[in-house]
């Protein structure tokens, strides 16, 4: 069982875009889709044919699936219901960011190997982001690291509640650099192709058919990976240490709550807040690095 | 003691409640004379034995009577001139009547904060009072503000570099709280005559942090360079028997703060490290104040840089410490308050007279006004270091301390910027008081050569300073000489 | 509830919280938040002073901070707001660096401060890392204080620098003698209301809020 851990992220995570999405139409007093709309768009995206443009280079083509393996590879080293994972020697944390990064890498490649102009906007933007976002986010993890004193996840969610004024400051950039990750408002906006605001939808601009489904796929994967890795750091209360399957059960009830409650605040993050302008960025995710520091520096200080 | 803290704040209150501008400057007039003859036995008595009232809060030593002498010296100058001084501006209509009540108010209770701070014991309180002479005087400077958009400037870069620089003298004093309770066991103290005692056993490293802060703080105040940008426009700007209250006074009871807490901190850290500390700031109060004295356009500012000079050297003077060099300093101190206000009262006068405070517009002042230019280069040339005037024998005292210590480098640095501080004084002031008088102003000059009352009595204020300038410069008197010994005992100087 | 508040160390929350306020104002660029922001500051501080009063029991600790509450929680909010109001002026545009700069420089400030007072000659009594936040808040307020155009803001940043002496003052020394902090409160309200009066004249005289115009003199 604990093999396939990874296994729920791969399959629910499209659940949980389509449970963010209805709870966001909800909150803004529309019906929207269903929860399951998200399969049904990759169902019918991966029965469709693909028009790639004349131009593309092998990166194009390639790059779906690079984007998909590296996910999905990433989604092993996360324990997401277990510490106990087999995978436990990879799950370094900042093994996971570059992972994360070398999707994002060939992503934006993809963004100009069409040579359109909103591909390159889109992946200069990108690139813009993920240099404000990453040092945030591996700072945030370090407090958790330093104190669990183990950049391994399975370890660092195996040591239980951690409450100080460190941590919470840690978990308020995390939040902020998930929203970023994720291309959610107020840093980008999922659900418009309005040209001159959008960041991750200029890259994938381009793609049709299989390929698109399997960017998307990867997408939602990617952002509950990122929920479950602040879950594990940050709330790893009712994380199972075995593999019995009772504990597993159960360990994966309190998962799905916790999810959930991640989602929720996706939604409320999105419906209550305006999407800024690209040049305010730096400002937003600036003040999130600010607090990511505080929290090492606050960490440092108060554990003396 | 309290009486004397009363008098200024009773006066403020009656000059604010009167109607009739005559009737408030002699009511502001006989304040600060009641006030002088009120304070003459406390200041005697407190320089042969210290005295202590209110529960220990008040408590005056020697030093602070010394202190104390100058501020009502220069009360007593300064109340006086601003008579003609507000006349004259209320006959060209700078302020109206509201402006006239305020400005004595403002400038009694000036006279109240610095009086607080040199009676008080209690090193918070002398904070407080530090802070409140800022405030006070801040509206002071600002008095005019709808007409003169610079004074604002003035007073706006007065108060926030001031409040800045203070409040970081607070956390000193907290600190020096906290140094007291680690040695005490139970709470802290903040009286100076118990610190004083236990002086020697507070923690060295955290009495060298207070110390730090507390001369920032303080140093702001007094005007020592870096952090002196307030000062040139302030004092240009404020009116002027508020720029030589400022000037005179002011800065010496900011200083009066720093030397309260060297004889706190010394003992133990040893003099080293405060005496280096001071050496420093003066030293570099000295060169940045002489580089601008050279290149100043603006005789106010001109005077303005010579006070951050002239704490300069007090600073020296206390840094190189010893009874030779705090002699010097505190004779420096005298000195300088006596001629600093001559030069901002006869500077006020030639800017009423010319309506400029540009050098280059102003020429032969000596020719057409042979009084008052003579008063002027009197000031001058003892502000410069000219020998036999005061302030030559108190850098004289402050150099032969460096030279008995063998502190060469800070020598030969204050000789340096002694020479140009000298050559930029003299040609400034040069440049306005020799030459041809201008045709124009002089027939401005005949049409209002009558003098009034309170010209008069202004003149006879600046011709008593400008003898006492002369006189200092030939001899120390034999009570101040005591006076100033007296205060070096109380510091505890060996 | 002294138990309680010990194993959630509730005094480490309220002191990173005031640290954060301070923090903010770097990014905030409507006056209004700006007031706010320290609204929120002064709040914490005096929500401070009165759990470590409840935890050893001092009367005058709760006077203290039943003042902090009234002066700074309360009237000088008010009083800015009013003069904000006055003003007209909501915003503070064009700031001499970005916001981002502004942060990472407070940050690395915030650092610098732990970094030396780390070794730490005090042994201050409830929290030992209360000293370093409010160092640390005291120089984020003179950089605000030299970063910021308008004068309201610089009123601002003056006030934080006062806070973050308050909880130093505090933290050493377990609150001054009753008068004393009186005192000290009295002074720095009246700094204030005229600083307040000063920011009105400059604004008649110059025809703006802008501390830029304040150029006349120099040298």
């Amino acid at each position: 069982m604990e093999y396939f851990q990874f296994l729920i992220i791969l399959m629910l995570s499209p659940l949980i875009q389509g449970i963010i999405r209805k709870l966001k139409a909800n909150m803004q007093g529309r019906i929207g889709p269903g929860i399951f709309q998200p399969y049904y768009d990759l169902i019918r995206l991966l029965k469709k044919d693909m028009v790639i443009s004349g131009v593309t280079s092998w990166i194009f083509k390639a790059t779906p699936y690079i984007v998909f393996a590296s996910t999905a590879a990433a989604s092993m080293i996360v324990p997401v219901i277990t510490t106990k994972s087999p995978f436990d020697v990879m799950g370094d944390v900042i093994a996971l960011i570059y992972i994360f990064a070398l999707g994002r890498f060939f992503m934006a490649l993809s963004g100009l190997d069409a040579g359109t102009a909103f591909g390159g906007e889109g992946s200069s933007r990108e690139m813009t982001v993920a240099i404000l976002v990453e040092p945030m986010m591996m700072l945030s993890i370090f407090t958790a690291a330093i104190s669990a004193g183990s950049t391994n996840i399975a370890r660092i969610a195996g040591s239980g509640l951690l409450f100080s004024p460190s941590h919470i400051l840690a978990l308020s950039a995390f939040m902020i650099a998930i929203i970023a990750e994720t291309g959610r408002i107020p840093v980008d906006n999922p659900d418009t192709h309005l040209e001159l605001t959008m960041i991750h939808e200029g890259m994938l601009l381009e793609y049709s058919g299989k390929y698109l489904a399997l960017m998307e796929w990867a997408h939602y994967m990617k952002q509950m990976l990122l929920f479950t890795i602040a879950v594990d750091i940050f709330f790893p209360a009712g994380i199972s240490n075995g593999t019995e399957s009772l504990a597993l059960a159960s360990s994966f009830g309190i998962y799905i709550v916790k999810i959930l409650f991640m989602a929720g605040l996706m939604a409320l993050v999105e419906s209550t807040r305006a999407k800024i302008r690209f040049f305010q960025l730096p400002s937003i995710l600036g003040g999130a690095f600010v607090l990511a520091l505080l929290s090492l520096l606050t960490y440092i200080m108060m554990s003396k | 003691m309290i009486a004397i803290l009363l008098i200024p704040v009773i006066t403020a209150i009656i000059c604010y409640a009167l109607k009739n501008h005559k009737l408030i400057s002699y009511m502001s007039l006989i304040g600060v004379i009641i006030l002088a003859v009120f304070s003459i036995p406390i200041i005697t008595s407190s320089v042969s034995s210290p005295i202590i009232s209110l529960n220990s809060i008040l408590y005056m030593d020697a030093l602070s009577g010394y202190i104390m002498a100058l501020v009502i010296l220069l009360s007593l100058a300064s109340g006086g001139y601003s008579i003609g001084y507000i006349e004259h501006e209320l006959k060209i209509g700078l302020i109206d009547i509201t402006g006239v009540r305020r400005y004595y108010a403002l400038f009694h209770l000036f006279i109240f904060t610095m009086l607080l701070v040199v009676v008080t014991n209690n090193l918070t309180v002398m904070w407080i009072a530090i802070e409140a002479t800022t405030i006070v005087s801040a509206l002071l400077i600002g008095l005019g503000f709808t007409k003169r958009p610079m004074a604002i400037e003035a007073a706006w870069k007065y108060i926030i570099l001031c409040t800045v620089g203070i409040t970081f003298a607070l956390l000193g004093i907290f600190i020096t709280y906290y140094a007291s309770t680690a040695v005490l066991g139970t709470g802290g103290v903040l009286n100076w005559t118990t610190l004083k005692a236990i002086a020697g056993r507070l923690n060295p490293a955290t009495m060298k942090l207070a110390f730090i802060f507390v001369l920032l703080g303080y140093g702001t105040k007094a005007g020592l360079a870096p952090v002196h940008n307030w000062l040139p426009d302030a004092h240009s700007e404020a009116p002027s028997p508020i720029s030589a209250l400022l000037s005179g006074i002011l800065l010496n009871t900011a200083f009066y703060g720093i030397i309260r807490f060297v004889s706190i901190v010394e003992p133990s850290t040893g003099s080293n490290f405060t005496g280096n500390l001071l050496i420093l700031f003066g030293l570099v109060s000295m060169g940045i104040s002489s580089i601008f004295i050279l290149v100043q356009e603006n005789y106010k500012r001109l005077l303005a840089y010579s006070s951050i000079e002239h704490m300069g050297i007090i600073s020296l003077g206390i840094g190189i410490g010893g009874v030779v060099g705090i002699y010097g300093a505190l004779l420096h101190i005298l000195n300088h308050a006596i001629s600093k206000p001559l030069m901002f009262f006869s500077s006020g006068r030639i800017q009423a007279h010319y309506g400029s405070t540009k050098i280059e517009n102003i020429t032969g002042v000596l020719s057409s006004m042979p009084l008052l230019g003579t008063l002027t280069f009197i000031g001058v040339l003892s502000l410069a270091g000219t020998p036999p005037f005061n302030i030559f024998l108190s850098e004289f005292t402050i150099l032969k301390a460096g030279v008995d210590k063998g502190l060469w480098v800070a020598v030969g640095l204050f000789l340096l910027f002694a020479v140009i501080v000298f050559y930029g004084m003299l040609s400034g002031f040069g440049k306005m008081l020799f030459g041809a008088g201008n045709a124009e102003y002089d027939n401005q000059k005949i049409i209002k050569a009558h003098y009034t009352g309170s010209d008069i009595f202004s003149y006879t204020i600046m011709v008593v300073m400008a003898v006492c300038i002369i006189s200092l410069g030939l001899t120390v008197p034999d009570f101040i000489d005591g006076t100033i010994r007296e205060c070096i005992n109380v510091l505890g100087v060996r | 509830m002294k138990n309680w508040i010990q194993a959630f160390s509730v005094i480490d929350f309220i002191s990173v919280g005031i640290l954060l306020a301070a923090v903010a104002m770097n990014a905030l660029r409507r006056i209004e938040s700006c007031v706010r922001a320290y609204t929120l500051n002064s709040w914490l501080l005096s929500l401070l002073i009165g759990i470590v009063a409840f935890m050893i029991g001092e009367t005058h600790l709760y006077i203290a901070a039943a003042v902090t509450l009234l002066s700074k929680g309360i009237a000088i909010p008010v009083f800015l707001r009013r003069i904000v109001r006055q003003m007209k002026i909501t915003h503070d545009v064009e700031p001499y660096i970005s916001n981002a700069l502004s942060l990472t420089i407070s940050g690395i400030l915030v650092a610098v401060v732990y970094a030396s007072l780390k070794e730490g000659i005090f042994v201050a009594g409830f929290s030992k890392n209360v000293l370093q936040i409010s160092v640390a808040v005291i120089l984020i307020g003179l950089f605000i204080m030299i970063t910021r155009r308008k004068a309201v803001i610089q009123v601002i940043g003056l006030l934080f620098m006062e806070n973050g002496l308050f909880l130093a003052g505090f933290s050493l020394t377990f609150g001054m003698p009753t008068i004393i902090e009186l005192g000290i409160l009295f002074d720095m309200l009246m700094g204030v209301i005229i600083l307040g009066m000063f920011i009105i004249q400059i604004r008649r005289a110059f025809a703006s809020a802008d501390l830029d115009k304040l150029t006349v003199l120099k040298g």
